[in-house]
């Protein structure tokens, strides 16, 4: 699957030019147009590229509201946009008060779940990258991981939550090793897949000028796996950021996943709608900067 | 004759699912300091495994091959290749890309001979590109000046030209010329054009088709250098040679069309 993903980003879009027939075929609908506006004195003109841009997203986004604010009016204990938004502006007016360990703001909750996301992710990357690399390049071990990962890959992360809870015997740990184990799986994958992507060229070119190990290493293998792994460190993080918010809610503490379930407890619908929101924002936010980061290491 | 690369009573044989693959069997070839052979013959017959058995990625099953009275285990800096797609790391610049063999070779002024190497291929001004930013010919110039670079005791070229359109072939196969009369340069390289073969050698060494295949003929080309591709159109004894290629490659070694 994250094998799948992964081509996807890596092969770059082949650009062909146009058939030969598209020019003419052009050519004889401006005709049309030209003719069509000289006889009506009605000229239509294209919408310019941005108003599309950005027009079709806010429409979007519009829809989303609209239809929430009818189901909202339709009954049901759902508050609609202008409750949530009225209570959104009072949550963010001060998101970092901190009032005792049960009572924090929404910026120290959301800093909190980005907190046991990065030290879990970043220790999955610590193992998961350079097994990944030795996966990758030795056969038998490939062999030996194989089984394990797909009998592992599938469980969902939160099955392993009872194990952390009894080895750790505290919630925050248990969290932490919770997002360790799910974003390992995407990270060992993709290096793995990486590494046996490698054009033979490159390994030729290595072998024909005599590289040291470390040569290879710095200057062939890395540089042409580093694409591979950036997506795996996307898929991780994205599947991160999912299972941490339902982890924070079996184990409680400070977190936006256990503030979500807090609210719920006060019922107070409105702030489960903005956790909601928020929670999509971060995601986004993530999700984007490591895209960005993947275009500046993709050699096209 | 002085024997510079000496390949000697050389077999390849290739193990594979089916049981074991003869490809290349009884080979002798020697080649004079400064001379410039290509290998020539049909698709499948071994040019290329030939080239690569020199290169040390392969080793013969039988038979030794020197250079310069040292025998050949596995690749070496004595010997600099060029693929026939260009290999060059994507993620490097042409200098740097250079420079990675350079500096495996060299202890001092790797710099200044990575810049004279793109110079001679033409390409100084070039040097910061990309490998994505040039054209293919530009490439595969950068892949000669790779190869160059090292001072190599020979140059090995596997179908240098093969993915170049036609015009771009010309030009590289004037420079390579222009490349190969300035620095005395060995060259051994493996084509299927036959007009590249005949105007860029000493002599063309024409290959039998696979499986076991062996050297059928050895062409001299007494043709006078430089050589000038304009004026050799209508060369009688450029003709003559020619004609001598084709009749190797379509009469004696016609490949017979195998019925799917």
């Amino acid at each position: 699957m994250a094998a799948v993903a992964l081509r996807k980003e890596v092969v770059p879009l082949r650009t062909s030019p146009p058939h030969p027939a598209a020019k003419v075929l052009g050519e004889r609908a401006d005709a049309v147009r030209a003719r069509f506006e000289a006889s009506t004195g009605y000229r239509r003109t294209r919408a310019p590229e941005w108003l599309l841009t950005v027009l079709a997203p806010v429409a979007g986004l519009a829809v989303l509201v609209a239809l929430w604010a009818l189901i909202a009016k339709l009954g049901g204990r759902i508050p609609d946009p202008i409750t949530v938004a009225h209570a959104a502006a009072k949550i963010f007016a001060d998101p970092f008060y901190s009032k005792g360990p049960n009572d924090q703001g929404i910026g120290w909750n959301v800093l909190m779940s980005l907190k046991r996301v990065g030290i879990g992710f970043g220790m999955a990357a610590l193992v998961g990258i350079p097994l990944g690399f030795v996966i990758g390049r030795f056969r038998f071990l490939s062999g030996m991981a194989a089984p394990i990962i797909a009998l592992l890959k599938p469980v969902s992360p939160l099955a392993w939550l009872p194990i952390g809870l009894l080895v750790f015997k505290a919630a925050n740990p248990a969290a932490i090793y919770v997002i360790f184990i799910c974003s390992l799986w995407p990270m060992i994958v993709n290096t793995a897949v990486g590494v046996r992507q490698i054009p033979q060229d490159y390994l030729n070119v290595a072998r024909v000028l005599n590289l040291s190990e470390w040569k290879v290493f710095t200057k062939i293998l890395f540089p042409a796996v580093l694409p591979y792994m950036i997506t795996g460190v996307r898929l991780s993080i994205g599947v991160a950021w999912l299972v941490i918010v339902a982890a924070e809610m079996l184990t409680g503490g400070v977190g936006i996943g256990f503030w979500v379930w807090d609210e719920w407890n006060n019922l107070k619908v409105e702030h489960i709608i903005i956790a909601i929101f928020t929670i999509g924002i971060v995601g986004l936010v993530l999700e984007q900067a490591l895209v960005l980061l993947a275009r500046r290491f993709s050699y096209a | 004759m002085h024997k510079y690369l000496s390949i000697e009573s050389v077999d390849k044989t290739f193990e594979t699912k089916k049981g074991d693959f003869v490809a290349l069997t009884g080979i002798d070839l020697a080649i004079r300091k400064g001379e410039f052979v290509t290998l020539i013959g049909h698709s499948g017959c071994g040019k290329s495994t030939l080239l690569n058995l020199v290169a040390g990625l392969l080793k013969p099953t039988a038979g030794t091959i020197l250079l310069a009275e040292k025998h050949i285990d596995g690749p070496g800096p004595d010997r600099g290749v060029v693929f026939q797609n260009h290999s060059l790391l994507p993620w490097l610049t042409c200098f740097e890309n250079v420079y990675l063999a350079v500096e495996r070779v060299f202890a001092k002024e790797r710099k200044e001979r990575t810049h004279a190497a793109l110079e001679l291929v033409g390409l100084a001004h070039a040097e910061h590109n990309y490998p994505h930013e040039i054209s293919g010919g530009m490439k595969q110039r950068v892949g000669i000046a790779r190869a160059l670079a090292i001072e190599p005791k020979v140059l090995l070229l596997d179908e240098p030209f093969g993915a170049l359109d036609a015009l771009t072939r010309a030009t590289l196969q004037d420079e390579l010329m222009r490349i190969v009369g300035s620095t005395g340069a060995t060259v051994l390289m493996v084509t299927h054009d036959v007009d590249e073969a005949v105007l860029l050698s000493d002599r063309v060494v024409m290959m039998t088709n696979g499986p076991a295949a062996t050297i059928g003929d050895v062409l001299q080309v007494d043709l006078p250098r430089p050589r000038a591709r304009l004026a050799l159109a209508h060369d009688a004894r450029f003709m003559e040679l020619r004609a001598a290629v084709l009749e190797f490659l379509y009469a004696k070694q016609a490949k017979r069309l195998k019925v799917a």
